[in-house]
């Protein structure tokens, strides 16, 4: 039962729902984890005084001799001792800057600067994020919350933003099994994650491609005729009847349901042209694999770091059951 | 919070300024722009001078540096030799800058730099050159233009 398809063939298929934040209970959630990590680190050696502050007290403050009372070194204010914080644990100088003057400094600079690199105000001290929530104000607190959450999310591995405007979610998104349509949990505008455009609804990729530059089209025209010269053989892999259609290169092939491809690159005869994706699509019962030529490059896909050889053209497969 | 400080800086320099230096606002009605004019310290080629300059504090400030340059021209290695007469000093720079320096402490750190100018830090590379290289020939032409500009 083997079926060509075409090399450049993509078809929409029944996609997993997205990955949206937050996850629903009860499922593990990737990014309530690294987060709930992150604050777990920041927590060792928060001192006494650093931790929440008890009802009716100011945040921030010490609670010293109420009496006394000193200049602010930069508001020149005269204000009662409590009101000047100690900034991080490590800082060596007096606490001569009063509390608002911290709050103002700490705002400036988390607009300003990575939320992770935001240092006192007296001296080159990094205020970590446990320390920023005792010293901000609520609402700048917030805000540097979310500049964080963010920050950190963007480092996630597969984490893409939403890219309408007027939202500001985003989720993991992996090529691999959410395919190429981004579905924004939070306002459903579908993105191809491949073009980083809204989903253009009845059309390809490749389609898309072609409408956006015709050279597209003529490149992979080309790959397509070596496909037809390649032969067809079954699977080696146990117990498998896929057949994997491929002309030439070697024999370090073979199919799973979740599709391995060693070091994805055409062999240096076919123009050096790089497969650009791997597509897996199921229609019904069928699978179908595709790999796409162009110039972009690899996307997204698993590689098996222990065959350094350079892949045969795999061209096509279609999987029956 | 900014005006008061500033106030009050400018209230300490109009009565005790830092030595060799007096202080008036260029406009009465804005304590932003500072006119400042500093003695050439003894001890260098550019005592008997008057250099003016013009101190501008940003609204951010304290939390941002004052802004300082030259009126006056002068030949330094850490001054521009122009009409914007900029200067590039360690606590000007705003990533050294703190909130918590006073502006009888850039005063003075600019008397030190005419004391013992910086020519690995220099701005201008000619000045720079001949100080390293013949601090003679560098002397007289500092005293020259101080006598040709700051009279
Ligand atoms: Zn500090
Ligand atoms: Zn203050
Ligand atoms: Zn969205
Ligand atoms: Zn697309
Ligand atoms: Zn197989």
């Amino acid at each position: 039962m083997i079926q060509f398809i075409s090399t450049l063939s993509l078809v929409e298929y029944n996609q997993p729902p997205p990955k949206a934040v937050p996850a629903q209970p009860g499922t593990p959630d990737p990014f309530r984890e690294f987060f709930l990590q992150l604050q777990a680190h920041a927590t060792p050696g928060l001192s006494s005084w650093g931790k929440s502050p008890a009802k009716g007290k100011i945040p921030g403050l010490r609670k010293d001799d109420t009496a006394k009372k000193q200049e602010c070194v930069i508001c020149v204010e005269e204000k009662p001792l409590q009101h000047f914080p100690k900034i991080t644990d490590s800082c060596q100088h007096p606490d001569q800057i009063c509390l608002v003057c911290v709050q103002n400094w700490l705002a400036r600079e988390a607009d300003n600067t990575d939320w992770d690199k935001i240092h006192c105000v007296a001296c080159k001290e990094i205020v970590p994020y446990n320390h920023m929530k005792r010293l901000m104000t609520k609402a700048a607190f917030e805000k540097y919350d979310q500049y964080s959450r963010n920050a950190t999310l963007s480092k996630m591995p597969n984490f893409r933003w939403c890219i309408s405007s007027s939202c500001s979610s985003g989720q993991i998104h992996e090529i691999d099994t959410d395919g190429y349509i981004f579905y924004c949990g939070a306002c459903y505008t579908k993105t191809c994650v491949i073009h980083n455009v809204p989903w253009h609804e009845g059309e390809t990729c490749t389609e898309y491609d072609y409408r956006q530059d015709p050279k597209v089209k003529a490149a992979e025209e080309r790959a397509s005729k070596i496909e037809i010269k390649g032969s067809s053989k079954p699977c080696p892999g146990p117990g498998c009847k896929v057949n994997i259609t491929r002309n030439g290169g070697c024999e370090h092939m073979k199919c799973e349901l979740i599709f391995e491809l060693w070091d994805a690159r055409v062999n240096e005869n076919a123009d050096s042209r790089q497969v650009r994706d791997v597509i897996m699509s199921s229609v019904g019962s069928v699978w179908r694999i595709s790999i796409r030529f162009g110039r972009m490059g690899i996307r997204s896909m698993r590689r098996v770091a222990s065959c350094t050889r350079r892949i045969c053209q795999i061209i096509s497969i279609i999987h029956y059951w | 919070m900014t005006q008061k400080r500033i106030s009050k800086e400018l209230q300490e320099c109009l009565t005790t300024p830092p030595a060799g230096i007096k202080v008036n606002l260029v406009d009465e009605g804005n304590i932003h722009n500072w006119n400042i004019v500093m003695d050439g310290p003894a001890d260098s080629p550019y005592v008997g001078g008057k250099f003016q300059l013009l101190l501008v504090l940003p609204t951010e400030y304290p939390f941002k540096p004052p802004k300082i340059n030259f009126k006056t021209r002068i030949y330094h290695p850490n001054v521009t030799f122009d009409e914007h007469g900029s200067m590039c000093i360690g606590i000007l720079k705003s990533d050294s800058w703190k909130p918590s320096s006073r502006i009888p402490n850039v005063l003075t750190a600019i008397q030190q730099l005419l004391l013992e100018p910086v020519p690995d830090d220099a701005v201008e590379q000619g000045a720079a050159q001949k100080f390293k290289e013949d601090r003679k020939a560098f002397d007289k032409e500092a005293r020259d233009m101080t006598k040709k500009y700051a009279k």
